[in-house]
């Protein structure tokens, strides 16, 4: 046998699928909130596990780029390290835990806390992109409801939970209206982070891999999430901060400390919460000396 | 003091680490190489590349002993290293009929032109656990008669007994769209179909095909040829004006015939259902035919009764890496989402335990109606 | 409103389900507020005739032409002049868009035009926001109106329709039909495989909404008496043809085609 058998491409896509990718997220961006087809491929994760995501990443990532991967908000959940240990391997960019260091974000369940800035991409890892697929299984009918902008049906569901429970009942994924005129599934992160998403500074895409959809939303856009009137969206909310760097109103992680049920609370944003809690102390150091 | 839990690298090089341990086995037995599963496990190998969607039993049969015997997994190794390959262009379509058949059988006739091949099969063993496994020699007659093997489709076809194999006029030949380079979209067209199911998992398309057996929508199927055996694939180069062979790949190939259909303008005639495979499969490829011929109700006007009929329902789960991989992603942390979900049942509980402490109460309102949230 | 033009102006429809025809040759015209029955036994081309009208089946001969509120066909302008317009030249948009607006179809049995598994108010309340309404406490007194209007008490508003009997999901589904103010309704066989006196109830019901609302309607039946209760004309199929037409009392009462005597006969021996 000649040369190794087995063979890498740089970046591990190759060439033609990349250019498939950033063309499908060109039309996303040109239509936003819009899910745009294409034809994912699979990478060295199952599907399921964030292969959109990677995808996407893979296709605008570049050796000037610094890369950070939250999965649930922290740096060190195994897929996100299992995620960047990957893209360690096959591209050339650095990587970092830090919000503002990263250019690029890829994300599983949440949106930083840190506020995102104009040079910064979010990828998010998305598994249902349709938002009225628990709603409507067929995909035919899905799209042309989106192509007529009919969602009645989405409103339903709404009036399901407000008449059931008194509330609207979706706490994450919770469904968004972008650019007034694509209703949108913005990944399972929880409602808390909603407002994040609108006029954000950043760019967000979206990679689903198994069912194959990309969407993105352009910077300072107008991403609102769906109510009524008289029941209009809320974000779920905290009241406690967290105990180690004691942050308010950030999402909190909650955690089980002794096998009585007793928990804390902690943030959900690993990073935010290390650097908050080096300031604090920083802060109590100097206030000492001073 | 609650310390962050921190070392999610650590862990996952230590389960690297276990996983290989586990890989080795006992320390003392042989270790395995791939050359031995190549050549002794030739069917699970045909598997791994069919639903890998990568003709390769080299590393067909490395995967499986990466993935430790796990199927689904060495199929997900063979497709996430088709993603980095180059692609350079499309073969001439294969001709089943070009070489002959190591196997050939049918159901629809006594005896056909070139006879009935039995060919390496299983069918007819006694399934009987055997403690040693024998390597008899194999008989080789002195005429070896290569007797042409027509398609038995071919014969029918030549009465027009059954439906033709392409369409009578305009027929151009043209290239079919490939689900791994396109986004599909349904409705799909029968070739994009046929693709998905040579790469679908065996084990599901085996059910569909069985439950459309049993009355979930039935077609009559007759199994009109079974035929496995090498093929001989070319490529068209355009410097050098005409196609060049690059290899042999070895298939299994099932033309069912199905039904009649007919119609006020049309004499009847049989369908048709096909299944195509790397390798050896011929569980899956008749399998294929069978679901591949229920797809097509639609052509013949035929009731939807069943599951198997619905071609989203049949495309979209047929793809045994997706499926593993959604299926078993459920194991990744969905923490921050099960938080919300915490909060908002306790609050659900809090207002329910409210309304009937004050429905007990005497100055309790009686309109049953919703309270909109203060 | 011009009251020269009909609301709907029916010719020569017809349809071919391969060679043969469902339905040949059909015309005539609705006027708002006028209900018309067409009966037949089974077989007629009765239901290839709704089919047709409501845009389900092709028309393979023909025409259908709808009055609708503006000229083209985009909304509601007082006192501007309305036209007749071939449906034919309307995109699957503007379709769509007049089944919220203007039509209404009542299906033979409930699970086809009603979501089975959301509420009763849900369903009522559906029509509304698909066309915009975005406000719970308006869309629920609306639903709940309409649940009242047809006699569905306000304590099963959160009910699914597989909790109710077949009266109730019927008049659940008329509920639907309504609330968004149609002026054209389609029925088919409303009332079939319900229980005589349920039937009558249901059958009072729709003719009292129907007049109060001015509605005019295409009632599809088998059944003579549903014809005579709520119609004002009747067309009688047979063999994908209509082979009479009148008024209801008229046709019922001094039928001149052979067949309808046979038919009006067969139920007094019956």
């Amino acid at each position: 046998m000649s040369g190794p058998r087995i063979v890498y491409n740089e970046g591990y896509l190759d060439e033609l699928t990349k250019r498939v990718v950033r063309r499908a997220l060109l039309k996303g961006v040109a239509i936003p909130g819009f899910q745009v087809p294409f034809a994912s491929r699979e990478v060295p994760m199952p599907r399921g596990w964030g292969t959109g995501g990677v995808q996407v990443t893979a296709s605008v990532i570049g050796p000037l780029d610094t890369l950070k991967v939250i999965d649930q908000g922290a740096d060190d959940t195994t897929n996100a390290v299992s995620i960047r240990a990957f893209f360690e391997k096959v591209a050339g960019a650095s990587s970092t835990t830090r919000t503002y260091e990263a250019t690029i974000i890829q994300t599983r369940h949440r949106i930083p806390e840190t506020p995102l800035a104009e040079n910064q991409i979010v990828v998010y890892q998305v598994p249902i992109p349709e938002p009225l697929r628990f709603l409507e299984p067929r995909e035919t009918e899905t799209r042309r409801l989106h192509a007529l902008e009919e969602y009645g049906l989405m409103y339903v569901k709404l009036y399901e939970d407000i008449a059931r429970y008194g509330h609207i009942a979706k706490t994450y994924d919770y469904p968004v209206l972008v650019n007034n005129r694509y209703v949108m599934a913005p990944s399972p992160i929880p409602s808390f982070d909603n407002p994040k998403m609108h006029q954000s500074s950043a760019l967000q895409l979206f990679g689903a891999g198994r069912e194959k959809r990309i969407y993105a939303i352009p910077p300072y856009t107008d991403v609102e999430s769906l109510g009524f009137d008289d029941f209009p969206f809320e974000p779920q909310r905290f009241e406690q901060p967290c105990e180690i760097c004691e942050s308010i109103e950030v999402y909190l992680d909650e955690v089980f400390i002794d096998d009585q049920g007793g928990v804390m609370f902690v943030c959900s944003d690993t990073d935010h919460c290390e650097r908050t809690l080096t300031a604090r102390d920083h802060d109590r150091i100097t206030e000492v000396n001073a | 003091m609650y310390v962050a839990v921190k070392g999610g690298e650590k862990a996952i090089a230590n389960a690297h680490a276990l996983l290989a341990k586990r890989g080795q086995g006992s320390a003392d037995a042989p270790r395995i190489d791939y050359p031995q599963v190549q050549n002794q496990m030739g069917v699970l190998v045909s598997r791994v590349m069919a639903e890998g969607s990568l003709y390769d039993p080299e590393l067909a049969a490395k995967a499986l002993l990466q993935s430790q015997g796990d199927v689904l997994e060495a199929v997900t190794l063979l497709r996430s290293y088709r993603t980095t390959l180059p692609r350079f262009g499309i073969t001439v379509a294969v001709d089943t009929v070009g070489l002959p058949a190591e196997r050939r059988v049918s159901a629809t006739f006594k005896d056909i032109p070139g006879g009935q091949q039995l060919g390496a099969t299983f069918d007819y063993t006694h399934r009987l656990l055997a403690e040693e496994l024998e390597t008899p020699e194999v008989a080789t007659s002195d005429a070896q008669v290569d007797e042409p093997m027509p398609r038995v489709t071919d014969l029918l076809g030549a009465d027009a007994l059954i439906e033709r194999d392409r369409p009578e006029e305009g027929w151009t030949d043209p290239d079919p769209s490939d689900l791994t380079r396109e986004p599909t979209v349904f409705p799909m067209s029968r070739a994009e179909r046929l693709q998905a199911l040579s790469r679908g998992d065996e084990g599901f398309l085996l059910s569909l095909g069985y439950s459309t057996q049993r009355g979930f929508g039935n077609n009559h199927p007759f199994a009109g040829e079974v035929r496995v055996g090498e093929v001989e694939v070319e490529f068209f180069a355009p410097e050098l004006g005409h196609a060049i062979p690059i290899g042999r790949i070895e298939l299994t190939e099932c033309q069912m015939v199905n039904q009649f259909v007919g119609s006020a303008e049309q004499a009847p005639q049989f369908t048709r259902g096909y299944g195509l495979v790397f390798g050896r499969a011929e569980r899956k490829a008749m399998s294929m035919s069978l679901v591949d011929r229920t797809l097509r109700h639609q052509e013949f006007g035929e009731r939807i009764v069943s599951p198997a009929q619905d071609e989203e329902f049949v495309i979209a789960h047929s793809d045994n890496v997706e499926a593993a991989g959604f299926v078993e992603h459920l194991k990744l942390p969905h923490y921050v989402d099960f938080q919300a979900e915490l909060g908002l049942i306790r609050s659900l509980r809090r207002e329910f335990q409210s309304r009937q402490n004050s429905a007990e109460a005497p100055s309790a309102s009686t309109d049953t109606r919703i309270e909109e949230n203060a | 409103m011009n009251d020269e033009t009909p609301l709907l102006s029916v010719t020569g429809a017809s349809h071919r389900y391969g060679e043969r025809y469902g339905c040949r040759d059909v015309s005539f015209d609705l006027w708002p507020g006028e209900v018309l029955a067409v009966v037949g036994e089974s077989g007629s081309g009765k239901s290839t005739l709704l089919g047709m009208l409501a845009q389900r089946l092709a028309l393979d001969e023909g025409s259908i032409r709808y009055r609708t509120a503006q000229p083209n066909g985009t909304g509601e302008k007082p006192g501007s002049a309305e036209d007749l317009l071939d449906l034919s030249t309307l995109s699957e948009r503007e379709i769509r868009r007049l089944w919220r607006t203007d039509w209404g179809f009542v299906h033979q049995n409930a699970a086809d035009g009603l979501r089975m598994h959301v509420s009763a108010g849900g369903n009522v309340g559906e029509p509304l926001m698909a066309n915009g309404w975005r406000h719970f406490g308006q869309i629920r007194a609306e639903a709940e109106e309409w649940l009242r209007r047809v006699e569905i008490p306000t304590d099963r508003m959160n009910d699914a329709p597989t909790l109710f009997s077949g009266g109730m999901r019927q008049r659940v589904q008329v509920a639907r039909n309504l609330v968004f103010g149609p002026r054209l309704v389609f029925m088919d066989e409303p009332t079939s495989g319900l229980d005589v006196s349920v039937q009558a109830r249901l059958l009072d019901l729709i003719r009292s909404l129907v007049s109060e609302l001015g509605l005019a309607v295409v009632i599809v039946t088998h059944d003579l008496a549903v014809a005579r209760l709520i119609s004002h004309r009747t067309l009688v199929m047979k063999d994908g043809a209509v082979i009479e037409s009148g008024l209801t009392d008229r046709v019922l009462d001094d039928p001149q085609a052979a067949y309808t005597q046979l038919l009006v006969s067969s139920i007094l021996q019956g």
